[in-house]
């Protein structure tokens, strides 16, 4: 019966081609795991910079968790997309982020990477955007699956995230 | 063997390749030596004086062609013929003796050379020789010949001398050994011959080649003179070579060897037979197969042969799943990508859920009776006899008993092997043999049971057949068209009578050997425990304690008569006797069925079978999904349905119901079964699908006095004579035949390829993912997989360990089983604790924003949180369940307040609900509310002053903003912006036409001043929630006041989350500033005027409010001018003119700052009642519209009191108004509004505005919003004939709102004039006034259609009203989606209102008292007179108001009363709600404020009553000073 609060922001995005980013998000936890208050998913705002490629979302992340176990520690589970100047969005990656098991302050960085069509993908992506996305999203979890796909590197979404963790010392987990 | 010959060449070829070639030679010379040598040798003997016998020489050659050939047959054969043969044969012997001898030495001195290795070859060399012959044409030279004549010469006296020698042996052997060595004679030849036999044609060949060389020869030497040389062609070499070669090589068949072959013992063990597990082999082409044993076998390898007489082949090692992927094709489906073009909806989530529409088809072939009561007995024998048929069937096809049989024997084989073993007696062999009769005597038993039982169904068979024919002879009649056929095969009586008695004599052998067995095993035990005794004995004899007992011996007890008693009768009980023809069976339907009977009973029941009829219901959760049609009952109790069905799942459930119903002509409908059909996994289709028989029973008693059996009666009953032992009791049963699949558009393709075996994994997982250990074993019993499968081993050791733990987990409450059990000790704590612990939830439900909880600080600690922080919460939550799912409460009839209260909590329950639903819902904001987009509101300030300045310079004329409020007001405002966020500014410009003071009135000299006295002095006062700010006075009929008053609003009150936020409204109220004189001097007091009340969420939804709102009046002002009189005298020159002149009017702005976010509902996520397709062509239809026209947004879906979405469409239908006139018949359209209008309001914020009532709840609950009542209109106007529409829009005072728009026709002009009623003031205007409050239409609504308004202008007065212009009106409903045509609309029954006086008498002596309350320092006085006069008078005003007449000049008696004082005061009219709304109203309007020494207070109180507690209720209130007191 432990307790987990994270809480933080999204802070921002950095090395994506382009501006004009938006992150959904969602937090992914084990069944031992249930949320006792705040959003477990969402979507943040666009946000575009006009003097560095440093987007800086500030999306507030505030989450309680309680927990029979540590087994399916929460994880966050971000999608960045781009609103190009039509209005339409495209995914711009994916990106994972293991919650730190410990409490404290963490600026955390999570690298994001996309699916890398074919060439004739990637044409239509640079002409007309787009570009391809996994069909079953979920499977970004399982790394065992994962590494067989073809992807490129996008950019980093910077975290800010503060743990705050209750109880588990009663139970025998101990933490640094 | 020829072909050993060729290999022994070939040997030869092989050890010395080098020298082939004089190999050839020499053999060629020896071939030419050999056959050479008796033609040749003939002139050496010749030569050498030997009597010349050229004659008998050729006869002897000939002979020996002769007998060669005869040797060729057999060996044996030749010897006894040559015993046969004369003299002289016996000397031509001799000469043929001599001959080969000569020959045999011949080759003997050319074997020198190669001595050596003819010594390891011996006699085959000999056969060499033999074969040579077949080279011997080839080499047919005579030059070689003559070459080697000399040498032949030389060895002549060799073989001279051999022959000597050999002459003296033959004296010496004569007689004795002359045959023997004739036999090895032979045998040396004939071992060549014979292993020559396969090439016999050959061999004939060489000898007539031979015979023809030799007549050459004879020719050569009988012409000696003559040129002994002759041309041979040269013969292919290479083609013998060649065939020498093929046969060198030993090419193993095709065919498969023979068992018998294979194996050691005689007969091949099936072990699989046995019941052994045999591994499943890897399949090879049998001719590889065959091969392969064959070669095994020419080496004699037995031991690669299994019992079988199979190879013992392993099981293929290699695994067909990889446990390594493949990199470079992408096998898992879930991670293949898709290329997703830039979408422009960003919002939508669906990459996460994707939902698939599940369409299950049912086709059900047909239903099978098994019993029914309407059965007669004929057909309850029919079914057993058809119940026996298909026994009899399934034995004969399943054919266990031969199975059997053949197991039992190949048993007792094995059980002979093992006893022929020589090593019988070991251990092992002992305990293989025990097994082994073990087995034998458990499938003895079953192949007898099994026999016993085929026997028993012949038997039953036969029975029931013969009670049919039985039945239909005493009957006269038939009911069935059942025959049985019985074919009858006979049989050899003796040749079963041998088998039968062998049989049982094996039986009999084997019991006594099993028998024997058992003693043995007790002879052993007993003679163990013997010697344990003996032991235990000599301990016991020092220790002197008890002796224990000497253990018995068994005692032998075999009997054989009584065994071979008892086989004998067990095989005639299970076996057919000896002799006894074997039957065979065959059903059909071919009997008639007799039409004329004359049993009345019988045709009573074919009656009511024949009328009887059937049909099924589907049901999916507990829903009647669909219906089959009613099929009637047939004789034979088979009904066809054949129909199919299409269910829809949204959850898919386990199984679906079929129900069986039975309609009767007469009787009632009954049930007659159900079954339970499983739905099938995801991945069947139809086509797939098998064929499913379900069988339903229904154990219900039933009697017919008609020859119908009934149910639930035992068989032996009907059949009384019936002498099987039948305990069975009828049911009503039978069987349904269908096939269920999934539609195959509906299938995901990716649960489509997913394996049968995850299949089975899915079904044996529970939903937290554990293994169903139940499931697993039903499972296992189910398919039985091989339990010595080593595949297997790991299920069944789970299964077992399982049962092992059962006990265990049975006790404990756990009814799952982990995965992973390890896992547990990980864990903190059960499930349920974090599920009860309360803190916990209280913070969920803060986090779900239920109202108990909002705001709430949960302390950190459980024991800070008191035990019972819940029950407000429970209490609620189950009040709310209540009141929701009662809706039809049950009120006193008489009490009218109790309705309306009742009304009121019911309704506010009903806003809570959608609230709470659109609060949850994701999306319920919209942008505007979010973001506030003034980008620079500066400059927008800026502009919007700089282009107002232009323009009134522009106009010369004094602007609004002249007057601007003063700087340090501002100041302050802005203060208290920081303090109160939200403010609402009312911006009072002018009022116009303010009612001027009586005449009488104003003769009254008050005051000194009489430019006072004729003018009114108004002044606003604005209220909202206890704040009440007001304005300046300003004189005069048409006041400008240009001020600027500003409420604030309480967050508590713009907090989106609160389901009040922005309810109530602000009054703004009209005031006449009047001095009175009081006791201490003149004092002010205030008439009220008027009053407007905006709500506030109405002003939220724009913002801003502009314009000319009309001030609601009372109905009467006492002591001010009613202008209206001549006006209305006047005919009607301008309605609008008049209107103007009739009312007042205040230009006021309202604006709230800022923006503040309000709750929507998103339609999209409530539950709707629509059908889906309607539902999202609506959605579709609306949210384009609303895109195209942000200002004209409106919802085309309502929610309805149970909160979900409904057309709107669906709201409007005509209804039926109440009766309100007793004299004429039809009810006006004045009198509908009226009626309407009398039904109270809400004062709910607009968020409810969705939330739509139909009429007949609106009546129940007596309260609904605007739209409400505008809907009970439109349908009540609907019904009258009049074009009527209810029209969405924007208008002053309550924003948002509806109205009824009515089309009439003048009756001059063609030209349709447009009215709208507001519901709440029941007036009508001209869609032309400018006066007139609508601003904005954003739709219209009838029952057919909403059209969206698509034209460019908002001006009422430039609209359009055609709604067949498809440029001006959109229409949301068109040919190919029509609207839903079912309303919501119920037919309406009024209630007869109860008695009102008491109220009356009620509300009168609350005011009263509450004004005396009020009234702190002074006297209250009532005046009598004034409420009598009042009172006489009202019913006329009701009914005038009801016509919509103006009706002031209709108070003679008032007037009379007001002539004679000075009255201050107002007639006012309003609906019933409560009596504190309407003492609130009283005291709003400051009319006890009047503290004048003479006041006196004249007070009445009416209420009209129309139909269904609709109550109208008129009060007089007023301040009255005498006249004469003045004077």
């Amino acid at each position: 019966m432990a307790e987990i609060h994270i809480i933080g922001q999204i802070l921002s995005g950095k090395g994506f081609p382009k501006q004009n980013l938006f992150c959904k998000w969602s937090f992914q936890y084990g069944n031992n795991w249930k949320v006792i208050s705040g959003r477990k998913e969402g979507q943040t705002q666009v946000e575009s910079s006009e003097f560095d490629d440093n987007c800086k979302w500030c999306f507030p992340i505030d989450i309680h968790f309680a927990t029979r176990g540590i087994q399916g520690w929460p994880k966050i589970y971000i999608q960045v997309y781009h609103l190009d100047w039509l209005g339409r969005s495209q995914l711009f990656g994916y990106g994972f982020l293991t919650i730190p098991t410990s409490p404290g302050n963490y600026v955390l960085d999570c690298f994001t990477w996309r699916p890398f069509g074919s060439l004739r993908e990637r044409f239509i992506q640079f002409f007309m955007g787009g570009g391809p996305q996994l069909k079953y999203p979920d499977l970004v979890f399982s790394a065992s699956d994962r590494y067989k796909l073809n992807t490129e590197t996008m950019g980093i979404v910077t975290f800010e995230i503060n743990v705050i963790l209750r109880n588990f010392q009663k139970f025998g987990v101990e933490y640094m | 063997m020829s072909s050993s010959v060729d290999e022994n060449i070939e040997l030869l070829e092989i050890t010395s390749p080098s020298s082939t070639k004089s190999y050839i030679k020499t053999k060629l010379k020896i071939a030419d030596n050999k056959v050479g040598s008796p033609p040749t040798s003939s002139p050496a003997h010749s030569a050498k004086g030997k009597p010349p016998q050229p004659k008998p020489r050729k006869l002897a050659l000939a002979t020996i062609k002769k007998h060669k050939r005869k040797l060729s047959r057999t060996a044996t054969e030749a010897t006894s013929e040559s015993q046969e043969t004369s003299n002289s044969i016996k000397e031509k012997h001799d000469d043929f003796t001599e001959s080969i001898f000569s020959s045999k030495s011949d080759t003997r001195s050319y074997r020198e050379k190669f001595k050596e290795r003819f010594e390891s070859v011996k006699r085959q060399a000999g056969k060499s020789v033999s074969k040579a012959h077949t080279l011997r044409t080839s080499t047919e030279n005579v030059k070689s010949l003559k070459r080697n004549l000399h040498l032949i010469k030389k060895e002549n006296e060799e073989i001279e001398n051999v022959l000597q020698n050999y002459q003296k042996n033959k004296v010496q052997r004569d007689g004795e050994t002359e045959s023997v060595s004739k036999i090895e004679a032979y045998n040396f030849f004939c071992g060549e011959n014979n292993e020559d036999s396969d090439v016999e044609n050959k061999e004939t060949i060489d000898l007539k080649d031979f015979s023809k060389s030799t007549d050459v020869l004879i020719a050569v030497t009988d012409k000696d003179d003559e040129e002994p040389i002759q041309f041979t062609p040269a013969d292919n070499l290479y083609f013998n070579i060649k065939l020498s070669e093929n046969e060198l090589y030993w090419k193993p068949s095709r065919n498969r060897p023979k068992i018998t072959e294979k194996i050691e013992s005689e007969e091949p063990r099936l072990l699989a037979e046995e019941g052994y597990y045999v591994d499943e082999k890897p399949k090879l082409a049998s001719s590889h197969l065959a091969i392969l044993e064959q070669r095994l076998l020419s080496v004699g390898e037995k031991k690669w042969f299994n019992c079988e007489g199979e190879l013992n082949l392993l099981p293929n090692p290699s695994i067909e799943t990889s446990y390594k992927p493949y990199l470079y094709k992408q096998v898992n489906k879930d991670l293949e990508t898709e290329y997703v073009s830039a979408t422009i909806d960003a919002v939508s989530n669906e990459d996460i859920f994707i939902p698939h529409s599940n369409i299950l088809d049912i086709s059900i072939l047909s239903i099978k009776l098994k019993h029914h009561p309407l059965f007669s007995p004929e057909h309850v024998l029919e079914q057993r006899l058809i119940t026996f048929y298909d026994l009899y069937k399934q034995k004969l096809n399943g054919n266990k008993l031969e199975r059997i049989s053949k197991r039992l024997d190949a048993l007792r084989n094995t059980k002979k092997n093992i006893e022929a073993t020589p090593n019988s007696n070991s251990e092992i062999n002992l305990k293989k043999l025990e097994d082994c009769i073990n087995n034998i005597r458990k499938l003895r038993e079953l192949y007898f049971e099994e026999s016993r039982q085929n026997r028993e169904i012949l038997k039953s068979i036969l029975q029931t057949w013969k009670d049919i024919k039985k039945i239909r002879q005493t009957n006269n009649y038939s009911n069935t068209a059942i025959k049985l056929n019985i074919r009858k095969e006979k049989c050899n009586y003796e040749q079963e009578r041998r088998v039968w008695d062998a049989n049982i004599e094996e039986a009999c052998n084997e019991t006594v050997s099993e028998l024997e067995l058992e003693l043995q095993k007790r002879m052993l035990n007993y003679k163990k425990e013997l010697e344990q005794w003996k032991l235990e004995v000599e301990d016991q004899e020092h220790s002197e304690e008890e002796i224990p007992k000497k253990p018995k011996k068994p005692t032998k007890s075999i009997d054989h008569d009584i065994i071979a008693q008892e086989v004998s009768d067990r095989f005639n009980e299970c076996f057919k006797p000896p002799g006894e023809p074997i039957l065979h069976f065959n059903l059909s339907y071919d009997n008639e069925i007799s039409d004329k009977i004359e049993n009345s009973k019988e045709k009573l029941r074919r009656n009511v079978v024949a009328t009887t009829k059937i049909y099924l219901r589907l049901i999916c959760n507990k829903m009647e999904v669909c219906k089959s049609k009613i099929v009637p009952l047939t004789e034979r109790f088979t009904c066809f349905i054949d129909e199919s069905f299409s269910v829809q799942l949204s959850t898919i459930p386990e199984y679906l119901i079929i129900e069986v119903h039975e309609q009767p002509s007469t009787l009632l409908k009954r049930k007659l079964g159900e079954i339970k059909v499983v739905i099938p996994p995801r991945n069947v289709t139809m086509a797939q699908s098998k064929i499913i028989e379900e069988y339903f029973e229904k154990d219900e008693i039933v009697h017919y006095k008609h020859e119908g059996v009934g149910s639930g009666i035992e068989f032996k009953k009907i059949f009384p004579d019936n002498n099987e032992e039948d305990e069975r009791i009828l049911y009503t049963s039978g069987i349904i035949t269908c096939k269920t699949g999934w539609d195959i558009s509906t299938i995901d393709a990716h649960v489509f390829e997913e394996t049968s075996e995850l299949e089975v994994v899915q079904d044996l997982l529970n939903e937290d993912g554990t293994i169903n250990v139940k499931k697993l074993i039903e499972w296992a019993n189910e398919n039985n997989p091989d339990p010595q499968d080593p595949k297997n081993s790991a299920l069944y050791e789970y299964i077992k360990n399982y049962e092992e733990d059962i006990g265990i987990i049975q006790n404990s409450t756990k009814s799952y089983f982990r995965c992973n059990p390890d896992m547990a000790p990980f864990e903190f704590c059960e499930p349920k604790d974090i599920e009860e612990n309360l803190r916990f939830k209280v913070l969920e439900l803060r986090d779900r924003n239920e109202p108990e909880f909002v705001g709430m600080v949960v302390p950190n600690r459980l024991k800070e949180i008191p035990a019972d922080i819940l029950s407000d919460y429970n209490r609620r939550r189950k009040e709310e369940g209540k009141n929701l799912i009662e809706d039809d409460f049950d009120y006193d009839e008489d009490e009218i307040d109790s309705k309306r209260v009742h009304g009121r909590k019911y309704l506010k329950q009903v806003y809570t609900k959608v609230f709470q639903q659109c609060r949850n819902a994701e999306n319920n904001l919209i942008y505007e509310d979010v973001v506030n987009e003034k980008l620079l509101p500066h400059i927008e300030n800026l502009t919007k002053n700089i282009i107002s300045n232009i323009l009134s310079w522009f106009q010369f004329q004094p602007t609004i903003n002249i007057l601007t409020p003063k700087p340090t007001r501002k100041t302050a405002s802005k203060i208290t912006d920081f303090n109160a966020s939200v403010k609402i500014k009312i911006n009072i410009k002018s009022a116009m036409n303010v009612p001027l003071r009586n005449a009488v009135r104003s003769m009254r000299s008050m005051s000194n001043e009489n430019s006072e006295e004729t003018t009114v002095k108004p002044f606003v006062v604005a209220t909202y929630q206890n704040v009440s700010l007001h304005t300046a006075v300003v004189d005069g009929t048409d006041p400008v006041y240009n001020e600027e008053l500003i409420l604030p609003l309480e967050t508590a009150n713009t907090d989106y989350l609160s389901p009040n936020s922005l309810s109530g409204s602000i009054v703004i109220r009209l005031f006449d500033e009047v001095t009175i004189t009081t006791r201490n001097g003149n004092a002010k007091a205030r008439n009220w005027l008027g009053s407007i009340e905006i709500p506030v969420s109405a002003i939220a939804y724009n913002n801003k409010m502009e314009g000319l709102f009309k001030l609601r009046k009372p109905t009467n002002l006492l002591g001010y001018e009613q202008e209206v009189d001549d006006a209305y005298s006047n005919t009607r020159v301008s309605n609008a003119r008049q209107a103007a002149v009739q009312h007042t009017y205040l230009s006021l702005k309202v604006t709230l700052q800022p923006n503040i976010p309000k709750l929507t509902q998103s339609m999209d996520e409530l539950e709707t009642t629509e059908l889906p397709y309607i539902k999202q062509h609506i959605l579709n239809w609306n949210e384009a519209y609303n895109n195209e026209y942000p200002n004209r947004k409106f919802s085309a879906f309502a929610v309805d009191i149970n909160g979900k979405t409904t057309c709107v469409t669906r709201y409007i239908r005509p209804l039926e108004p109440p009766q309100l006139n007793l004299d004429r018949f039809d009810v006006s359209l004045e009198q509908c509004a009226r009626y309407v209008s009398m039904i109270p309001f809400t004062d709910s914020n607009k968020f409810y505005q969705n939330v739509w009532l139909s009429t007949e709840q609106l009546l129940k609950l007596m309260v609904g919003s605007v739209i409400d009542h505008a809907i009970a209109l439109t349908c009540y106007l609907t019904s009258l004939d009049l074009e009527t529409w209810l029209l969405l829009g924007y208008g002053l005072l309550h924003g948002t709102t509806a109205y009824v728009l009515i089309r009439e026709y003048n009756r001059e002009s063609q030209i349709p004039l447009h009215f709208i009623y507001d519901v709440v003031t029941a007036t009508k205007y001209d869609i032309m006034d400018v006066l007139c409050p609508l601003q904005k239409i954003f739709c219209v609504i009838n029952e057919q259609n909403v059209w969206g308004n698509v034209q460019r202008t908002d001006q009422i007065q430039l609209t359009r009203f055609d709604f067949m212009r498809r440029s001006d009106w959109l229409p949301l409903f068109t040919n190919q989606v029509s609207a839903p045509t079912n309303s919501v609309q119920q037919k309406l029954i009024y209630s007869v209102t109860p008695d009102i006086k008491q109220l009356e008498v009620r509300i009168d002596k609350k005011i009263r008292k509450k004004i005396s309350k009020l009234r702190k320092h002074e006297r209250t006085v009532w005046n009598h007179h004034l409420s009598r006069a009042f009172k006489n008078t009202v019913i006329k005003n009701e009914t005038g108001s009801m016509l919509g007449r103006r009706n002031s000049e209709l108070y003679p008696e008032i007037r009379n009363f007001t002539s004679s004082n000075f009255i201050n005061g107002y007639i006012i009219n309003m609906p019933y709600t409560t009596v504190s709304t309407i003492l609130a109203t009283i005291v709003a309007t400051g009319v006890h404020l009047y503290e004048g020494v003479d006041t006196e207070f004249g007070l009445a109180v009416k209420i009209y009553p129309y139909p269904n507690h609709v109550l109208a209720v008129w009060i007089c209130f007023a301040a009255i000073i005498s006249r004469q007191l003045d004077f």
